[in-house]
């Protein structure tokens, strides 16, 4: 008799613990956002926007962290390894390859990001809404979003820098322009096979306005894909941007990109560039802008698995 | 006749939903898919009409028509409101919103009738703020007073669709349309996708619901047996056609149209002695694009003669046993008439 009792407080007590955290753990359901909690869960999420982070307080706060300048010249130094004056070596020009990696990196993520998230913001908003109404205009959009798709990108861009000149503000335009047709038909094709279901049929049944079934509730729907699609388009502008500038379509070449800076690669100018040799003037610019993509990846991921309430976290 | 006592609620005259064929570059329209064709009835307030008829003859798009989900082309859907009927397809966008609060509907696949992205609250809440409770504190309230008419806990409402059985996600579907206080709800095979036990709690719960809350319903469904439970009326329907409308007791126990009596025919029996004559339908429902002339069931009728090739019959009513019995079949009308028994 004893024994059981003497079982039974031990296992209440385990009991009690557990309802307690529950408790604990449900007076804290109240107060703390579930997407938010399940975002700080996620490990890789967290690294990445530690990273994110990091590499853009890095960039935008960039006189903090060197005294030289990205552009200034000093032959002097010209292909220098790195050392305790340039920690990261000099380019054929002399210039500071740290200095620049940084520099640079403004352009790059203000290009890279900005792109990305124009061409998404303008994209799903003319998916949402124009597929969710359908009709004429919806016949009219995926016909231009069709006629940007077929041209090459690379053609287009092209002519529309030869139309609209070179900069930076300009080159992000022109990526919006040439992103966007695949964001639109992306939450489109989501909004299409969406809008059959009958939680919408309800919502109509009920009298909600178009606007607010399109952008309160098919928008978060189509998140999880429009974040890996913003991603990756990152990384691609990012990569873009560079291929522009060896064209001498993108940012001016003087001035600092990642792209531009990983390009001397290609563009070894006179001298024939050994690439293994040189390896500073590459290799810390290339693992900077993996870095940088793969931490917006593991965020987009973290935010789409964060998003998606069938995913516990 | 005892249905003329009670008050109308809803008046379908000649009602037509047909949806055009566009083929081409161009997207002429080449023809129409008569989803519903010519329907006439009412719906008296406090009864459950039944609703029943194969897949395909145009059920749920009557449903949704007299909500006006879909683009009606012809009749007239006339709702009772404070001041009198007015034909719900010619209310202003405005004066349809309000109405919208009267007539609600409850859907058939419980999988796709809630939004996933959404708490049950963040659903059910939009309707709420449409309709006048802008207090997030009495939305709650709300919220959670329905779920318990549903016999769902209150806290679900911060639950996520996933978390949800097929049964719980009817009766959430249940509690959303009658958030915003109806006077008739649309069931759309509303227990069709939920298994036999659950379908009984629902069915159970709906007609608690009716009796508490004063509702009408139109219950829309191929399940006989489940009309049969609820039911008060029941009108049955064969390519966008009503064929028969009478009281659930005289359609059981005095089945005039021959289509009917296949339906009823094909109810299995929990009774293995008992050995029922199969009336076996041949053929498919034929396409409503493209409808037989005449009488549109003749290809597939047992009873079929030379005059239902050629001439649609009409739906017309008969005094049968003291109750009002509607049927729109020749042959019927030829013995009814053989029988003395006049249209009324």
């Amino acid at each position: 008799m004893t024994n059981t009792t003497m079982k039974k407080t031990a296992l209440d007590r385990k009991l009690d613990k557990i309802k307690a955290a529950e408790e604990r753990g449900l007076l804290g359901k109240k107060h703390t956002n579930r997407t938010l909690r399940k975002l700080t869960s996620n490990k890789l999420a967290v690294c990445g926007a530690i990273l994110f982070l990091v590499i853009c307080v890095l960039c935008f706060g960039a006189p903090l962290f060197t005294e030289y300048s990205a552009t200034a010249f000093d032959l002097r130094a010209k292909i220098s390894p790195p050392s305790m004056e340039h920690i990261l070596g000099t380019d054929q020009m002399g210039r500071d390859i740290w200095a620049r990696i940084l520099y640079g990196g403004r352009i790059s993520i203000i290009v890279g990001l900005g792109s990305a998230l124009g061409a998404a913001l303008l994209g799903v908003t003319l998916g949402l809404y124009v597929g969710y109404k359908g009709g004429l205009m919806d016949n009219v959009l995926i016909k231009i979003s069709d006629i940007f798709q077929s041209i090459p990108q690379m053609v287009l861009i092209i002519i529309m820098v030869a139309l609209v000149g070179q900069s930076m503000e300009n080159l992000i335009i022109i990526f919006i322009l040439t992103g966007w047709p695949g964001m639109y038909r992306m939450a489109r094709s989501k909004v299409l096979s969406l809008k059959q279901q009958e939680f919408v049929q309800a919502l109509r049944a009920f009298g909600i306005s178009d606007l607010k079934i399109a952008f309160k509730h098919l928008l978060p729907n189509t998140l999880g894909p429009v974040v890996v699609n913003i991603t990756l388009s990152t990384a691609m502008f990012i990569l873009q941007e560079a291929a522009l500038s060896v064209l001498g379509y993108g940012v001016p070449m003087e001035i600092a990109t990642w792209g531009n800076i990983i390009n001397v690669i290609t563009n070894g100018g006179t001298i024939r560039f050994d690439w293994l040799q040189y390896w500073w003037m590459w290799l810390p610019c290339s693992i900077m802008l993996i870095l940088f993509v793969l931490a917006i990846n593991f965020v987009g991921d973290g935010l789409r698995d964060a998003s998606d309430p069938t995913q516990i976290g | 006749m005892e249905n003329k006592e009670k008050e109308i609620l809803l008046k379908v005259r000649g009602a037509k939903t047909y949806f055009p064929i566009k083929k081409g570059l161009l997207k002429r329209t080449v023809g129409y898919v008569k989803a519903v064709d010519d329907i006439s009835l009412d719906v008296y307030k406090g009864e459950t009409l039944g609703l029943v008829g194969e897949s395909g003859c145009g059920k749920t798009t009557l449903g949704k028509s007299i909500l006006q989900l879909v683009p009606v082309t012809e009749g007239t859907m006339e709702y009772r409101f404070e001041d009198g009927f007015k034909d719900l397809r010619k209310l202003p966008r405005k004066e349809l919103d309000n109405a919208r609060q009267k007539i609600q509907i409850v859907f058939q696949d419980p999988y796709s009738s809630l939004n996933p992205a959404f708490t049950i609250f963040g659903s059910l809440e939009d309707p709420l703020i449409k309709f006048g409770m802008h207090k997030k504190e009495d939305r709650i309230k709300k919220i959670g007073d329905l779920l318990e008419a549903v016999n769902l806990p209150r806290d679900y409402m911060h639950r996520y669709p996933n978390e949800f059985s097929g049964g719980q996600r009817q009766r959430i579907g249940i509690a959303r349309a009658l958030s915003v206080n109806p006077e008739l709800i649309i069931c759309d095979e509303a227990v069709s996708a939920l298994d036999v036990s659950i379908q009984a709690q629902v069915l159970k719960l709906l007609n608690q619901l009716k009796e508490s809350y004063g509702l009408t319903y139109i219950f829309i469904t191929h399940d006989l047996s489940v009309v049969e439970y609820l039911a008060d009326r029941i009108a049955v329907m064969y390519l966008g056609r009503v064929v028969e409308l009478t009281t659930s007791e005289e359609l059981f126990a005095n089945t005039l149209h021959p289509y009917t009596k296949a339906l009823l025919s094909a109810i299995p029996v929990a009774d293995v002695t008992k050995k029922k004559k199969r009336i076996p339908l041949q053929g498919d429902v034929p396409s409503p694009s493209n409808p037989p002339s005449g009488c549109t069931f003749h290809p597939r009728c047992p009873e079929c003669c030379e005059i239902c090739k050629t001439q649609r019959p009409v739906l017309e009513e008969y005094q049968i046993n003291g109750v009002s019995h509607f049927v729109s079949c020749h042959k019927v009308k030829q013995e009814l008439e053989a029988k003395g028994i006049q249209k009324g």
